[in-house]
């Protein structure tokens, strides 16, 4: 999901104002900025006066900024829960001439499944098109019998079905990720 | 860790979505002069008036919130377990990898190809792998004599794959206990 990079900023830039606020409290409270400070009440400083005297403009201020800020969670939230990494159909332009085809990706990764399916020592196969249309990538993830020639099935994978795939949609340089697994299961015995 | 970070996420937004809202209402309530609506912020700021920084009160908040912030932090800093190592490939646009469950999946069932091995257990690190065999025999001799051709089976499935950063292998065979 492509929300994960911004998920975990946030949560540090969260994690790091509540450590830091926490730790600018135990010095202040612990007499670090000066014992006279630590007897001060919370308000008393040059920020509460500030805020204070200049609050007719600055709290309106203040609550443009969490309207601001509102609407940015509420984006955050909307990309949460309904957007998805997947791509939507491909257009693919061979010459001007010669009209446009759109590929649906789910034809894709059917396709290049079904294929995989067919190579010796292949247990299980699963593709993805993810990304931008105009600009789409493939994740391909192979689950291998135990018994497979790994070297062999991921040569003939790449020479093979990645070609096809690259192929398939006029892109020889489409970025694609493959991960090979091996399942646990055991061979069954021929008797 | 991802997993877990979305429902937090989602948590983390909703809670500024809400916190905003409140100041924006409370502003607005102000500006026309009414009375508090959502929270009664009169009260804290009488409470912040009177309460000192030297107040245990702040003490207790300030370790809370450091606890608080260094757990957030060392949850989201901590780099992300290791799930795929990298494979070399011919085509420069193919980012292939073995994951780490099927290199030590692999490595077992090589561990198991060899004769007088009953059980294997491997585990997968980013830059070791390990081998932990149970000999089929009991004696310690013949446990031992196993190391080194667990250990060639292991490496031949590691070169065979044409591994970027092979991991560091290390091999022990167990005899079988009874």
């Amino acid at each position: 999901m492509h929300t994960d990079r911004t998920n975990r900023l946030a949560l540090t830039v969260f994690g790091l104002a509540v450590f830091l606020a926490g730790v600018f409290g135990l010095i202040v409270s612990t007499g670090g900025f000066g014992k006279a400070y630590a007897h001060r009440a919370l308000f008393a400083n040059r920020v509460s006066t500030y805020i204070g005297a200049h609050g007719d403009w600055l709290w309106p201020a203040a609550a443009a900024g969490c309207l601001l800020i509102a609407l940015i969670a509420l984006r955050w939230i909307a990309a949460l829960l309904l957007s998805t990494d997947r791509a939507s159909d491909i257009t693919i332009t061979r010459g001007s001439r010669k009209g446009t085809t759109i590929m649906h990706p789910a034809a894709l990764s059917g396709a290049l499944t079904r294929e995989i399916e067919t190579y010796h020592g292949v247990d299980t196969a699963r593709a993805r098109v993810l990304g931008d249309p105009g600009d789409p990538a493939l994740v391909v993830t192979v689950t291998a019998t135990r018994s497979a020639d790994l070297a062999a099935l991921r040569h003939r994978l790449e020479s093979d079905a990645l070609s096809h795939a690259r192929h398939a949609l006029g892109n020889p340089g489409l970025p694609i990720q493959l991960d090979l697994n091996v399942s646990n299961r055991t061979p069954e015995r021929v008797s | 860790m991802r997993v877990i970070n979305r429902p937090l996420a989602l948590v983390f937004a909703a809670a500024l979505v809400a916190a905003s809202v409140i100041v924006i209402i409370e502003v607005i309530a102000f500006m026309a002069h009414a009375g508090p609506v959502v929270v009664h912020w009169p009260a804290w700021d009488r409470w912040a008036a009177r309460t000192h920084w030297n107040a245990l009160v702040i003490k207790v908040w300030s370790v809370i919130l450091i606890i608080a912030g260094a757990i957030v932090l060392a949850f989201e800093l901590k780099p992300p377990r290791v799930t795929r190592l990298k494979l070399h490939s011919d085509e420069k646009a193919t980012d292939a990898a073995m994951t780490r469950k099927g290199l030590a999946e692999t490595l077992r069932a090589a561990a198991l190809d060899i004769d007088g091995i009953s059980k294997a257990a491997v585990t997968v690190r980013r830059r070791r792998a390990r081998v932990a065999a149970t000999s089929a025999a009991r004696d310690r001799a013949a446990a031992d004599a196993l190391i080194e051709p667990v250990a060639e089976a292991a490496r031949q499935r590691l070169e065979n794959l044409q591994m970027r950063r092979p991991p560091r292998l290390r091999v022990r065979v167990f005899p079988r206990s009874r």
